[in-house]
């Protein structure tokens, strides 16, 4: 079963993808901040993260460059309420960009494609 | 004889001598007295008294007792002719007992002609005696004696004869003294005379005259001649003069050194000449002139010589007193008198520069004042139609510049011709008659008549002005007149117009004109036009001060007209810098809300998230039909509205880059369409697809494109309510490189009070809406290089239709260089 990481600080969100998500068929774990995935990374080994960008303490964009760093292969998803970000060079290292919606087809679309390979 | 008795005669005869001298009547009387008393005392026949003349050379008859009275100043000895004229040159007492010496020439002559009658009175004469009359050195005349007897020379007679003309010495001496004195006191009366009539003369040229005749009236000469020094030409030139008239008109002036008056101008002191003709230093410039003698003195001012005063030729005045040469006596004279003249000269030459000064200025002062108050009517206006008229009306007017008519052309850069503008004046001489009296009896003052708003089409309708604005000439050497008018940047004053080769014959049947003045009309270097004038009604001469008043006015003119030009300019100018502000206001206003707005819309997504997925989870538990299923229904819509909304503003507020694809556009309007279906089913509104099946694939930004059709196309269905039709037609334009995309409604049209603003961010007419959203379309289409326009049919609808240019890499590309 695919594990996912979601890293959010919106306690709602966090809910809510768990929810959606583990109905979707994988296992989910959720962090509110990069500190508490980072460690998360050893001990849950997931196959895929969505990732908050604005996050108390260490944001999105350091925490993704430290994932690259560890595990060049693990597909990050940016899930976030800004689209600014889109143009920020650091966040092209990421699989997708996707901007939240109550709408999660995206998302899950893009899971989908991702956890393929 | 005996001594005693002689004694006691001489005595009687010397008491006698010295009454007459001490006595009253004039020195002629007195003189006749004494040849009265000689003659009888000694039993004389003949007793004449000889005085020399003023050149020492003639003795001239002047009182006898014994000779016709008819002889007095009429008998002359030479000196040394005869025994008289021997007494006068040897200054001793002659005698003789021929009676030839008693002869001269002119007696002789007398004797022959007129006074024949007179002859045998010199029939018995066997004797005679001339005693001279000495003053010192010097004689002054000659008392004679001639006797038909043997005279008795007693001793001591001779002397005594002597002593006595001694006494009549005395007495010619004293009068020519008193003489003198009278005469002095006469002429110094004269001169103070002159002095006041001299600082009365009202005229420079009254004062000249003046000078002159009072000149000859104390020194009778034939001629006078005034002379005044010309600073600019370095020149003596006579200002006045009486006499010689045929030379006065060939005489060239004198430059300083040159003949008497030269001299006596350079060297600034008086001359006598007295044959001008024998003189050496003055030959030949002199040989050939009608005069022979000349005083000529200097009038000097401030210690500079102005000019000279010359008598020619001195008259001899009626008392044998006065001198036939000019002496020394009238150099002083006519000296005091040129003093006082010099002054008074210099006085009124001054006062004369004045006065001409002051009529130019007095001139130029209304000139100006002309000037000033059109530039100041001028100022009241910054269209350029009614400026031009002004400059018309002000170059016709009397009060203005006063010509009859005026046209005006202007220079038309691009096509290189001179293009008439205006003209104004009456049609013909009835017209004009009637116009110019109207305005006199009006008395309106100049400015009135300028600020008069005459309506312009009055003018437009007038006969002139139709003229005027026919008028048309290539601006080329060969053009005539006006063209040399612009190219040469002068004026021109054409009289005999016909007969000019310069002027354009076929200009002048159409002004109907014989004579035209044409002055450029500069702003600094550059010629904007030409100013055309005539005098065509009233025919007065255009004159050099008229066509330099005109220039003057011109070149203020040609400042107005360049004013006017630039201040339009300035209006457009001014208009597009409020568009532009206006422009950046509104993207200010726009930041600030984007900064506002940003921030909001991500504190709001979150919890949207949150609301619509929960509320999507939880419709899956409810089917539509249960009530429950119907409330979610509600949340999911109104959360994907909100989110759209936030979609809107973060999208307006943020300047985003096109991401440019192909793709096709009917497959974009069908995407959304899918998206719409739920609400045109509920609120039963009909859709009509007229899709264009020739348009190509094209770049533009996919995400952007959708969100103009879902805004234009939710307005419609809120335009609509329920029931009614929405048309969405695409198609090529026929110009193959764009494409069109309509969206037509049934709404009922766009209120007129609406129709302005509904592009201007944050109207809105909703009670939901943000106000940006035809804002944002607008900024999309735009974005992409097209536009949208509006065709609205109040109580039908509203037709919303999207311009989109055809864009291919290559012109991508182009577009980036």
């Amino acid at each position: 079963m695919p594990k996912i990481l979601v890293v959010d600080d919106e306690e709602n969100i966090r809910l809510l993808y768990e929810i959606e998500l583990k109905e979707e068929g994988y296992d989910v774990m959720t962090a509110t901040t990069a500190e508490e995935a980072l460690k998360l990374l050893e001990t849950y080994n997931p196959d895929l993260i969505t990732l908050d960008i604005r996050l108390p303490g260490m944001n999105g964009i350091e925490f993704l460059r430290k994932v690259k760093e560890k595990k060049r292969e693990l597909p990050v998803l940016m899930c976030t309420a800004y689209d600014d970000y889109k143009q920020d060079f650091a966040v092209w290292a990421s699989e997708a960009y996707i901007v939240k919606s109550s709408d999660l087809a995206e998302l899950k679309n893009k899971i989908k494609e991702f956890l393929k390979k | 004889m005996n001594i005693q008795l002689i004694d006691k005669i001489q005595a009687r005869i010397l008491h006698q001598i010295i009454k007459i001298a001490n006595s009253k009547p004039d020195i002629k009387t007195r003189l006749f007295r004494i040849a009265d008393l000689i003659k009888d005392e000694f039993n004389l026949d003949i007793c004449s008294i000889y005085l020399l003349d003023e050149s020492a050379s003639l003795l001239i008859l002047r009182a006898t007792n014994g000779l016709p009275i008819e002889f007095v100043d009429k008998i002359q000895f030479q000196l040394g002719q005869g025994i008289t004229g021997e007494a006068a040159k040897y200054k001793k007492t002659k005698s003789s007992n021929d009676k030839s010496a008693i002869f001269s020439e002119s007696l002789s002559k007398l004797l022959s002609k007129d006074l024949s009658k007179f002859k045998d009175l010199f029939e018995n004469i066997i004797a005679s005696i001339s005693i001279p009359i000495l003053d010192g050195e010097s004689c002054l005349g000659v008392i004679e004696l001639l006797l038909k007897k043997e005279f008795m020379f007693e001793p001591g007679l001779i002397e005594f004869l002597e002593s006595i003309a001694n006494q009549v010495s005395g007495i010619i001496r004293n009068a020519k003294i008193v003489y003198e004195a009278n005469q002095s006191l006469s002429e110094l009366k004269k001169i103070n005379e002159i002095g006041k009539a001299m600082n009365s003369a009202s005229s420079l040229e009254t004062l000249l005259n003046l000078i002159v005749k009072t000149s000859l009236e104390l020194i009778p000469s034939r001629g006078c001649f005034l002379r005044l020094h010309n600073r600019d030409t370095n020149k003596l030139e006579i200002k006045a003069f009486s006499g010689f008239d045929d030379y006065v008109k060939t005489n060239p002036a004198l430059t300083l050194g040159q003949s008497v008056a030269g001299i006596v101008a350079k060297e600034g002191i008086p001359l006598i000449v007295h044959d001008i003709k024998t003189e050496t230093r003055f030959t030949p410039t002199s040989r050939n002139l009608p005069f022979s003698s000349i005083l000529s003195v200097p009038l000097i001012a401030k210690g500079n010589p102005i000019g000279t005063i010359s008598l020619l030729d001195k008259i001899k005045d009626e008392s044998f007193e006065g001198s036939l040469v000019f002496v020394l006596r009238d150099q002083n004279l006519l000296s005091t008198l040129a003093s006082q003249a010099a002054i008074a000269v210099e006085r009124a030459s001054y006062y004369e520069n004045m006065q001409i000064f002051g009529k130019e200025n007095e001139l130029k002062v209304r000139e100006l004042s002309i000037l000033h108050e059109i530039s100041n009517a001028m100022r009241s206006t910054q269209n350029l139609n009614r400026r031009l008229y002004m400059i018309l009306t002000a170059v016709t007017i009397g009060d203005g510049l006063g010509f009859n008519r005026a046209f005006l052309l202007m220079v038309n850069e691009k096509t290189n011709l001179l293009q008439g503008m205006m003209g104004v004046g009456p049609a013909n001489a009835e017209e004009a008659g009637r116009i110019w009296s109207e305005i006199s009896k009006e008395k309106k003052s100049l400015t009135e008549t300028l600020l008069e708003k005459k309506p312009m089409e009055e003018l437009a309708r007038s006969k002139i002005n139709e003229i005027g604005k026919s008028l048309r000439v290539p601006i080329s050497t060969e053009t005539g007149i006006l063209s040399k008018t612009v190219l040469e940047k002068k004026p021109f004053n054409i009289t005999n117009a016909w007969e000019d080769t310069r002027v354009d014959k076929k200009l002048l049947s159409k002004l109907n004109t014989d004579h035209l003045a044409s002055v450029p009309l500069l702003a600094g270097d550059k010629v904007l036009g030409v100013l055309l004038v005539d005098n065509i009604f009233n025919k007065n001469p255009i004159t050099q001060s008229d066509l330099n008043f005109l220039v003057m006015f011109a070149n203020q003119a040609g400042l107005a007209i360049e004013s006017a030009r630039l201040y339009s300019y300035l209006e457009e100018t001014n208009e597009e810098l409020k568009k532009t502000q206006e422009r950046l206001v509104e993207s200010e206003k726009l930041a600030a809300l984007g900064e506002m707005a940003a921030g909001v819309a991500h504190e709001i997504r979150n919890p949207l998230v949150s609301i619509g997925g929960f509320a999507r989870r939880l419709h899956q538990k409810f089917n539509s039909n249960q009530p429950e299923g119907k409330y979610l229904d509600i949340i999911i819509r109104e959360v994907k509205r909100l989110e759209l909304i936030l979609q809107d503003v973060l999208g307006f507020s943020r300047e985003s880059q096109l991401l440019l694809s192909k793709n096709n556009i009917n497959d974009t309007i069908e995407d959304i369409l899918l998206f719409f279906d739920v609400e045109f089913k509920e609120k039963n509104i009909k859709v009509i697809f007229l899709l264009g099946k020739d348009i190509p694939q094209f770049l533009f930004d996919f995400q952007q494109i959708k969100q103009v059709l879902i805004n234009l196309i939710t307005n419609s269905i809120e335009a609509i309510g329920n029931n009614g039709t929405l048309e969405i037609k695409s198609y090529l334009k026929s110009d193959n490189n764009s494409i069109s995309v309509e969206i037509t409604d049934t709404g009922g049209g766009i209120p007129l009070n609406v129709l302005g603003n509904i592009f201007n961010p944050f109207f809105t007419t909703k009670n939901t809406g943000t106000g940006l959203g035809l804002a944002l379309t607008r900024k999309i289409i735009e974005k992409h290089g097209g536009h949208i326009e509006i065709r609205n049919d109040i109580g039908k609808g509203a037709t919303f239709e999207l311009n989109l240019p055809l864009r291919s890499e290559d012109n991508v590309q182009a577009q980036k260089e």
